[in-house]
């Protein structure tokens, strides 16, 4: 058998991890940058940090997007949870299509939840502002996390439920003290998943944010409207990197919950 | 033994969709008995231990547990207990933890002092002192089945229902295990329900023993009355006999000098082998009929020898088997049949049976056992 060569495997690996971070890396590096415009490189500075930890506007888009974002993880976790263990647990007419149903809205088009949302809440009139995202948030966020509890509840083992019962304890006992200590890592996955996916959703939130709700993405959109600031390029760094270490925290938790 | 009941099913009928695993069953369990239900996967006698302790509901039929009717009690109202074929620990609790669940449930309202008494307590009698820190993927198979059977003896049930709790084990260790259940059995004086498929499990450990086949018994009785009188052809073939011979009856006698079984029974196989055996059953001539024959029981010359069995044949050794204190032996018919004799060890050393040799085989009419369908 010719094998292949592994220098040319080696190349090939590293221009496509080339192509995908190399923005993201610029970014990075002109966050350091001195330079207030253009793309030299004039010396390395925490200037732009600081300015970021100094600008009210985004202190007060960042505290909005919190008040989103926290109660957004608890209750769009929670539902999932039970959302999960009935369509997990019980079988009921249309199941089938209700647990179809949950992958829709993932592979829906942000655009068209966004505009269907704005057209509901103008429907039913409620006012635009941080309730109307947090009700967005909450609804797109339910799929992803029952999902990934759905997934950590079919590695339970069933006849464990059956042993709880079996030892006296009733349904809601063995829920209580078999079924969601072992749905833990899951429920815990599920959060750090669900904070970064609300945190940084830009596209439904500009649909159904009203005067003085902005986002911290929102923000972040209405600044470079006015120029990108390399201010900008250190607030982007900080919203890439301080999510992607939830989610890795989030990935360790799931995967030690496997073995 | 005491003769109260201590679990009966009346009729019981379990269906799963178009499957019907459990087919009328009825049956009486005698309180402290050691009780196996035997038979192949997929016969039914696991839904029947689930039947029994709750987690699956009858369709048709009655489920007493201690003369009271349980048909509609979860597994949580009943009092039986589950020893799960995986052993079902819960692995987000230590040893002490699992074996405390039931204890600790707030209907029991056992004080903390006392369960911590009675965890020390179940942990002494299956040996597994100093284990209940430890969370049960520390352990191995052995010491995780002893937590299971703790789990659920602690609780003192009427009735212990083991689904096949030696299954995972290897075979040396199911060999202790099977001593150590029956120890405890009779120490803590409870009755046992045991699921298996292994005979010389059942045999080995049970008062009494049902063979399963499709969702109903086929026979039930001691160890010794199955394993020497399987009713059906199904039950000696599981038991391990191999000499079972079909034929049509072709005389019945009926012999005062021997009252029972009361007739003399003559068929003859397909390859033109007569055979004489007896039988309480009444049959008629040219009825088709199978008697089985344990391998014990037939004996083994040396060409010309002299034999005075009822039956005699003379045939060839086609194969040898060693087994320590008896010795199997293969031997073919001039008529084209096998027949299989064990017999012992020290005996074949005597006579110096070789494959190939001439022999004369035989065995007496008493011990052809008549099979019904």
């Amino acid at each position: 058998m010719r094998r292949f060569p592994p220098r040319l495997m080696t190349v090939g690996c590293a221009a496509v991890y080339l192509f995908m971070y190399a923005p993201l890396l610029v970014l990075m590096v002109f966050s350091f940058n001195q330079a207030e415009y253009g793309v030299a490189w004039e010396g390395f500075t925490l200037q732009w940090y600081q300015a970021v930890f100094d600008n009210k506007n985004i202190q007060d888009a960042l505290w909005i997007s919190l008040m989103i974002t926290v109660p957004t993880v608890l209750i769009s976790t929670a539902i999932g949870t039970f959302t999960a263990f009935t369509l997990y647990r019980y079988k009921f007419l249309g199941r089938a299509l209700f647990q179809g149903a949950l992958y829709v809205p993932l592979i829906m088009p942000d655009l068209v939840i966004g505009i269907s949302l704005l057209l509901f809440y103008t429907f039913v009139k409620l006012e635009l502002g941080i309730l109307s995202i947090l009700f967005a948030h909450v609804s797109f966020s339910i799929p992803l996390a029952t999902l990934v509890i759905i997934a950590r509840m079919q590695r339970i083992d069933r006849t464990l439920e059956d042993a709880a019962m079996d030892l006296g304890a009733d349904e809601w006992t063995t829920m209580w003290k078999v079924t969601l200590p072992l749905l833990k890592p899951g429920i815990l996955a599920a959060m750090l998943l669900t904070f970064p996916w609300s945190f940084n959703d830009f596209m439904i939130t500009f649909f159904v944010s009203g005067v003085g709700s902005s986002t911290l993405p929102l923000r972040v959109y209405s600044m470079i409207r006015l120029g990108v600031s390399p201010m900008v390029n250190a607030l982007g760094t900080l919203i890439v990197v301080v999510p992607l270490i939830i989610v890795i925290i989030g990935a360790y938790f799931d995967r030690r919950s496997v073995s | 033994m005491k003769q109260r009941s201590s679990v009966e099913l009346v009729r019981v009928t379990k269906r799963f969709g178009d499957v019907v695993a459990v087919d009328a069953l009825s049956l009486t369990i005698r309180e402290g008995e050691f009780f196996s239900l035997l038979g192949p996967s997929g016969c039914g006698k696991t839904t029947t231990l689930r039947l029994i302790g709750g987690l699956e509901n009858p369709d048709e039929g009655d489920v007493l547990i201690g003369g009271v009717v349980v048909n509609d009690h979860p597994p949580y109202e009943r009092d039986s207990n589950i020893v799960f074929q995986n052993y079902a620990l819960f692995p987000h609790l230590t040893v002490q933890d699992n074996i405390a669940f039931g204890l600790r449930l707030k209907a029991r309202r056992v004080a903390e002092s006392e369960i911590e008494k009675m965890v020390g307590d179940v942990l002494r009698l299956v040996h597994l002192e100093g284990l209940g820190a430890r969370h049960p993927d520390q352990l191995s198979g052995g010491q995780q089945q002893r937590v299971a059977l703790a789990r659920a003896l602690v609780l003192r049930p009427k009735v212990l229902l083991l689904d096949e709790p030696l299954g995972a084990l290897d075979r040396k260790l199911r060999k202790a295990m099977q001593i150590e259940l029956r120890r405890i059995q009779h120490e803590v004086d409870i009755t046992f329900i045991y699921v298996t498929h292994d005979q010389d499990e059942a045999m080995s450990m049970s008062d009494r023993v049902a063979v399963m086949r499709d969702g109903n018994f086929d026979q039930i009785g001691s160890p010794q009355e199955i394993y020497q009188s399987p009713r059906t052809r199904f039950v000696a073939e599981f038991m391990g006999a191999t000499n079972i011979f079909s034929g049509r009856v072709v005389d019945v006698t009926t012999d005062p000098a021997h009252p029972t079984p009361a007739r003399t029974i003559k068929i003859e196989t397909e390859s033109g082998l007569r055979i004489i055996g007896r039988g309480g059953r009444d049959v008629s001539s040219g009825a088709s009929l199978s008697f089985s024959i344990r391998p014990e029981a037939v004996q083994l010359h040396p060409a010309g020898g002299d034999c005075s069995a009822d039956n005699k044949f003379d045939g060839r050794i086609v194969e040898k088997l060693y087994l320590g204190d008896v010795t199997e032996l293969q031997v073919a018919l001039s008529e084209g049949n096998t027949i299989t004799s064990r017999i012992q060890s020290r005996i074949d050393q005597q006579f110096g049976f070789k494959e190939d040799a001439a022999v004369v085989i035989g065995w007496n009419a008493e011990d052809c056992n008549l099979l019904s369908d």
